[in-house]
C-alpha cells in the first residue's frame, strides 16, 4: 500500500538526533568528536556572562584555530545545515539545524525544541523563548541588501494575557562599512547593512552582514521589541 | 424574603451597571497609589482620591492595638472598585462585661465582614485633583459603616496632598454639622442601607504623602474617625490625638511594607500586596516549541502521495493513531479516538498539560500536516474534556499551510476557522486502545485555604491526601481520595449556626476534628454528550467532604452563543464525620436542586444565576460574577440570598482561582492550587460536587477557545 502509512520515527526528531549526539559534549560524554563543540560552546556562553568581553579571569580559554577548525569538521559530518545562535539577554549559546520548511521559511531548532523560523537568513518567528515572536511582517534578504530606502516593520507578540499586540515600526536601511568577519574559523568579507527602526514602543537595530554571495552570514536581530538582540552566524550551508 | 431581594437586586444593579459600561472609559488609572489600613487607596487610616490601576487586585493585611484587619479588593473597571474585607477586634467586652455579657458584648474579640464599594469620579488632570466617592461597609450592621468623597492632587513627584469630608463613623471626630439631616439608625437587615447614605455629621479629614525616593515614603494625616464604638464605648484602646505618622516601604513592584504610629497610642503595621492577574510575573509562557508545519508536496510532484487509496487499507486507522500519538506525546496531548473519509479526518483529543486549549488544538493541527495522508484536506479538532466531545475546531489543511507564517496568523487562521457543536460521531471512528481504560494515582500534599473566617483571617489546614483515578470508558470514571490532616488552624466557625438550621456547613470543625483521617470522595460518575449543544452529568457516591449521594445535572449550551441553560437535582444525606462511610449519625437526607443561566458578558466577565433549593433545605438564588482572565485567573464574587438567610448570614464573598502556570510560566493545566473561600454558613450552602458541566466545559467551548487563540500558533 501507499508508502506513507508505515510507522515513522519522525524524521525531524532524527535530525535533531545528530545535533543532540555533537552537543553531548556539553555533559560528561567525552567523545572526542564532541570535545571541540564543547570547548566552543562553553567559550560562547562564558563570553555571554562577562558582559561580552573576553572571558576575564574564568577557567575557560578562548578556543585556538585547531579547535575550532575541528569543530567545524565534526558539525560538517552531521550532513545537514547549521546555524550558532548567541543570546545574552537569554544567556544562550547553541547550534541549530533546520527542523522543518514551509514556502521557503526554515524553522532551526535546537534539540530543547527551541525554533528560529528565517525567510533567507531574517527572522520570521520564534518559539520556546517564553516571550516569543508570533508573526512578523519583514523585508525580503534582497530588500536588505540594497541597503537603501525606508519600510514599515510589524512584528506581533503575544501580551501577558495571551492577547496579540501588533508593534509597528518605520525602518530606515543604510549600508555600513565592509567587515571582515570571523564565523567559526573562517573568515567572510562582508558588506554590513543597518536597519535602524523607530516604533511607538521605543527603538530597535538590526544588522546584517552579506557575504559575497549576497547570503546573510551573520546578523543581530531581534526576538522580539524590548529584548537584545541574538546574533545569528550560519556556520554550514 | 421579599426585603432581601430587594437588596440583592440593588447592590446587583450596581455591580451590573459597572460592567456594562466597562470600556468606556479609558483613561488610565493614576501609578503609585498606595493603600490605607483598610486596604483602600488612601493615606494611613483615611482614604484618598486615587485608583489602583484596572483589573489590578490588591490584598491587604494591616494591625494596630487590638484591631486586625485584611482585604481582597479588585479595581473592576477604571471608575468602580469593590473591597471584601475581614475586622477582628479584640479586648471588645472588656469595659462591658460585666455587667453586660450576652449577645455582641459576650465576645472577648468581635469579627466583622464589610464590603465596600468605591467610585473613581474624576481622574488627575494638570488642574484638577483625583477624586473617589467610597462607601464603606455597605451591607452592615452598621459599625464599620461610613461614606466619604475625597480629593487628591499631586504637585511634582514627590508631594500629594488629600483632602476629604467623611460621614458615619468617618464623621465621629471633629463634625462640623449635618447638612443633610440625622443619620437614621442601622436597620440591620442585610440590605443596602440608601436612606443611611451621607446623613448625620460630616468632618474633614486631610494628609500628605511624601515620596522620599523610589523605595520610601512618608505619610501623615489627620483622622476623622475616633473608634467611636471601638476606643470609646468598649475600652480596647485610647485615641489621644487624630493625627496618625507613617513610613512605608516598596519592596517590590507588587509588595509594600508599611509601619505607623496611630492615634497618639498605638504601632500599626500593614503588608500591601498589588498585582495584575493579566500579566504573568515571569512574562510569556514559556516550553518546548512545537514542531513546525509540513506542507504537502505539490500534486505535479509527487501524485502518489495525494492518493485516496489509502482509505481502504485494513489496517490505516490504527496506524494513524499510532504515529499522531507519538508525535504529539512531547506536547502533552493525548489522542483519545480517530476517524476519517477520503478527505476529512477527525481527531479527538485530550489536553494533558497545556493551561490553553488553542494550543492544544494548533500542535494537533500541526501533527496531522505529517502524519495524514495528502488527500485529508479538511481537519476537524475535537478537544474532550472527561471523555465529553465539548466542540470541533475545523480547519482546513491548506490554511495551515498557508498561514504558518503569515503576519497575524492567528488572527488570520481564527476568521477561516469554524468552531462548531461536534455533531454526530463519523461512522468509522476508532478509539485509541492505549487510552482506555486509564488509571492514575497521587499521594501529594494538599492546603485547604479559607479567607475571612471568624476565627481568623486566613485559616485552613495541611496534610497529605492520596488519590485515585480510573476511567473505565469516555466519560465513565470511577474517583477515590483519602486525606490525612497533618495541620490545621481552623478557628471557632460557628457563625451561622443559628436560624435552627442543619448545620450543613457549620460544623466542619467537627468533620476536621473527629476525622483527621477522612475518605474524602469515593464517587462513580459519568459525562457524556445528550445531544446536538446539549449535555449531561450522573454523579454518585461519597461526593464530598459532608454530603454523599446522587447529584444529576445537564446543560444546553448551544455553540456560538452567549448563555447557557442548566438544571441540576441532588439526593443527599450528611455524612459521619468521623471521615468514614457512614450516615447515621445526623439522621440528615435534602433533596436540592437549582436552575443555572450562565451569561457570557464578553471582557472575560461571566455571570451565573442559579434559582432552587440549598443543603438546608432553604430556598433561594445565588448570583455569581466572574473575571475569567486568559491566562488562567478567576476571580469570582458572588452573593446568595435564600428565605434562611438574614443580615448576619447572608452569603457573599470572593473565589479567587491561580493556575500554576501563571506562577512559573510553564504550561500546566492544574488550576486550583490558591482558592480563597470565604466563610460559607448554613443557609445558602451548595452542594459541592466535582466537574459540574459548565466549569467542565467552558474552556473548550468557542468562547473558551477565543479568548486564547493567540496561543493556537504557539
Amino acid at each position: 500500500m501507499g508508502p506513507f502509512l508505515e510507522m515513522k520515527t519522525h524524521h525531524t526528531t532524527a535530525a535533531l538526533l545528530v545535533l543532540v549526539a555533537l552537543l553531548a559534549g556539553c555533559g560528561n560524554d567525552q567523545k572526542p568528536s564532541s570535545l571541540p563543540i564543547k570547548a566552543i560552546v562553553q567559550a560562547q556562553i562564558a563570553k555571554l556572562k562577562g558582559g561580552g568581553q573576553a572571558a576575564p579571569t574564568g577557567p575557560v580559554a578562548e578556543p585556538d584555530g585547531a579547535t575550532l577548525a575541528e569543530g567545524r569538521r565534526v558539525l560538517q559530518e552531521g550532513g545537514q545545515p547549521v546555524i550558532a545562535v548567541t543570546d545574552r539577554g537569554l544567556g544562550l549559546a547553541t547550534f541549530m539545524v533546520p527542523l522543518g520548511s514551509n514556502s521557503g521559511v526554515i524553522t532551526w531548532a535546537n534539540p530543547e525544541y527551541q525554533t528560529i523560523a528565517m525567510r533567507d537568513g531574517v527572522i520570521l518567528a520564534t518559539r520556546g523563548f517564553g516571550a516569543d515572536l508570533m508573526s512578523a511582517e519583514a523585508p525580503t534578504t534582497e530588500r536588505l541588501f540594497t541597503g537603501t530606502g525606508a519600510h514599515r516593520r510589524v512584528y506581533y507578540v503575544l501580551d501577558g494575557a495571551d492577547q496579540t499586540q501588533k508593534l509597528m515600526f518605520d525602518c530606515q536601511l543604510s549600508v555600513s562599512k565592509n567587515e571582515t568577519i570571523q564565523v567559526l574559523g573562517l573568515g567572510y568579507e562582508t558588506k554590513k547593512v543597518e536597519e535602524a527602526c523607530v516604533g511607538g514602543r521605543g527603538n530597535l537595530t538590526n544588522t546584517y552582514w552579506f557575504d559575497e554571495n549576497g547570503t546573510i552570514r551573520q546578523s543581530r536581530q531581534a526576538r522580539i521589541p524590548g529584548a537584545e538582540n541574538m546574533q545569528l552566524q550560519a556556520i554550514i550551508d | 424574603m421579599p426585603r432581601i431581594s430587594t437588596a440583592s437586586a440593588k447592590s446587583c444593579a450596581v455591580l451590573l451597571l459597572g460592567l456594562a459600561t466597562f470600556g468606556a472609559w479609558q483613561a488610565a488609572a493614576e501609578t503609585g497609589v498606595s493603600l490605607n489600613l483598610s486596604g483602600a487607596p488612601g493615606l494611613i487610616d483615611m482614604p484618598s482620591g486615587g485608583a489602583i490601576a484596572t483589573e489590578n487586585l490588591s490584598v491587604s493585611i494591616s494591625g494596630f492595638g487590638p484591631i486586625s484587619r485584611s482585604t481582597i479588593s479588585f479595581q473592576a473597571a477604571p471608575w468602580l472598585s469593590g473591597s471584601l474585607r475581614s475586622t477582628t477586634t479584640r479586648h471588645w467586652n472588656d469595659l462591658v462585661c460585666p455587667p453586660s455579657c450576652t449577645g455582641d458584648d459576650s465576645l472577648e474579640k468581635y469579627f466583622d465582614r464589610s464590603l465596600d464599594l468605591r467610585f473613581h469620579v474624576l481622574n488627575e488632570g494638570p488642574v484638577l485633583p483625583s477624586v473617589t466617592v467610597g462607601l464603606m461597609d455597605i451591607l452592615g450592621p452598621g459599625v464599620q459603616s461610613g461614606e466619604y468623597i475625597a480629593a487628591t492632587k499631586h504637585f511634582g513627584e514627590k508631594l500629594a496632598l488629600t483632602g476629604g469630608l467623611g460621614w458615619g463613623r468617618l464623621a465621629s471626630q471633629g463634625a462640623v454639622g449635618a447638612p443633610f439631616g440625622p443619620r437614621p439608625a442601622p436597620k440591620n437587615d442585610g440590605a443596602l442601607a440608601f436612606e443611611q447614605l451621607f446623613t448625620g455629621n460630616v468632618a474633614p479629614f486631610a494628609g500628605v504623602e511624601w515620596r522620599i525616593n523610589d523605595r520610601w515614603t512618608a505619610k501623615a494625616e489627620y483622622s476623622s474617625d475616633a473608634y467611636a464604638e471601638e476606643a470609646g464605648t468598649r475600652g480596647a484602646f485610647d485615641v489621644a490625638s487624630p493625627l496618625n505618622f507613617g513610613i512605608e516601604y516598596q519592596h517590590s513592584q507588587m509588595l509594600k511594607f508599611g509601619a505607623y504610629s496611630l492615634y497618639g497610642t498605638q504601632i500599626g503595621f500593614a503588608a500591601q500586596i498589588i498585582l495584575d492577574p493579566g500579566k504573568r510575573p515571569g512574562g510569556a509562557i514559556g516550553g518546548a516549541g512545537p514542531t513546525p508545519v509540513k506542507p504537502r508536496p505539490a500534486y505535479a510532484d509527487d501524485p502518489e502521495a495525494w492518493s485516496g487509496e489509502w482509505i481502504t487499507q485494513a489496517e490505516a486507522a490504527p496506524v494513524l493513531i499510532e504515529n499522531l500519538a507519538k508525535f504529539l506525546e512531547r506536547s502533552g496531548v493525548k489522542i483519545e479516538a480517530l476517524s476519517y473519509t477520503g478527505t476529512t479526518a477527525q481527531v479527538r483529543f485530550r489536553n494533558g498539560s497545556n493551561d490553553a486549549e488553542a494550543q492544544s488544538v494548533g500542535r494537533v493541527a500541526r501533527a496531522m500536516t505529517h502524519i495524514m495522508p495528502a488527500s485529508i484536506e479538511v481537519f476537524e479538532i475535537v478537544p474532550m474534556a472527561n471523555g465529553v466531545p465539548a466542540s470541533k475546531v475545523v480547519l482546513k489543511r491548506s490554511d495551515i499551510e498557508a498561514l504558518e507564517f503569515a503576519p497575524d496568523n492567528a488572527a488570520v487562521l481564527r476568521a477561516r476557522a469554524q468552531i462548531v457543536d461536534v455533531g454526530a460521531p463519523m461512522a468509522n471512528l476508532l478509539g485509541n486502545p492505549e487510552i482506555y481504560p486509564d488509571f492514575k494515582w497521587s499521594l501529594a500534599p494538599y492546603v485547604r485555604l479559607r479567607f475571612l473566617d471568624p476565627g481568623a483571617p486566613v485559616s485552613g489546614d495541611a496534610g497529605l491526601r492520596l488519590a485515585a483515578r480510573y476511567e473505565i470508558s469516555p466519560g465513565v470514571v470511577l474517583h477515590g481520595s483519602i486525606t490525612q490532616i497533618a495541620f490545621s488552624n481552623i478557628g471557632t466557625s460557628t457563625a451561622g449556626s443559628g436560624n435552627g438550621l442543619q448545620p450543613v456547613r457549620s460544623d466542619a470543625e467537627v468533620y476536621r476534628e473527629n476525622g483527621s483521617s477522612a475518605v474524602e470522595t469515593l464517587t462513580a460518575s459519568w459525562h457524556g454528550r445528550i445531544g446536538q449543544d446539549f449535555y449531561g452529568r450522573v454523579s454518585a457516591g461519597y461526593l464530598e467532604q459532608m454530603f454523599g449521594g446522587v447529584s444529576t445535572e445537564a446543560l444546553w449550551a448551544p455553540a456560538g452563543k452567549r448563555w447557557a441553560l442548566g438544571v441540576e437535582a441532588n439526593y443527599v444525606a450528611q455524612r459521619d464525620t468521623n471521615g468514614g462511610l457512614g450516615f447515621s449519625e445526623y439522621d440528615y437526607s435534602a433533596v436540592t436542586g437549582h436552575l443555572s443561566g450562565y451569561f457570557n458578558l464578553g471582557e472575560g466577565y461571566q455571570a451565573q444565576l442559579d434559582l432552587g433549593r440549598y443543603l438546608a433545605g432553604d430556598d433561594g438564588g445565588t448570583l455569581t460574577l466572574t473575571r475569567r482572565f486568559e491566562n488562567g485567573w478567576k476571580l469570582g464574587t458572588y452573593m446568595t440570598l435564600t428565605n434562611a438567610t438574614d443580615a448576619k448570614t447572608v452569603d457573599r464573598g470572593i473565589q479567587i482561582e491561580v493556575p500554576i502556570s501563571w506562577l512559573t510560566g510553564q504550561p500546566n493545566r492544574t488550576t486550583k492550587p490558591i482558592t480563597l473561600q470565604p466563610f460559607i454558613g448554613n443557609a445558602g450552602a451548595r452542594l459541592q460536587v466535582d466537574d459540574r458541566l459548565n466549569d467542565l466545559l467552558f474552556d473548550y467551548s468557542s468562547a473558551g477557545l477565543d479568548e486564547q487563540w493567540g496561543r493556537f500558533w504557539k
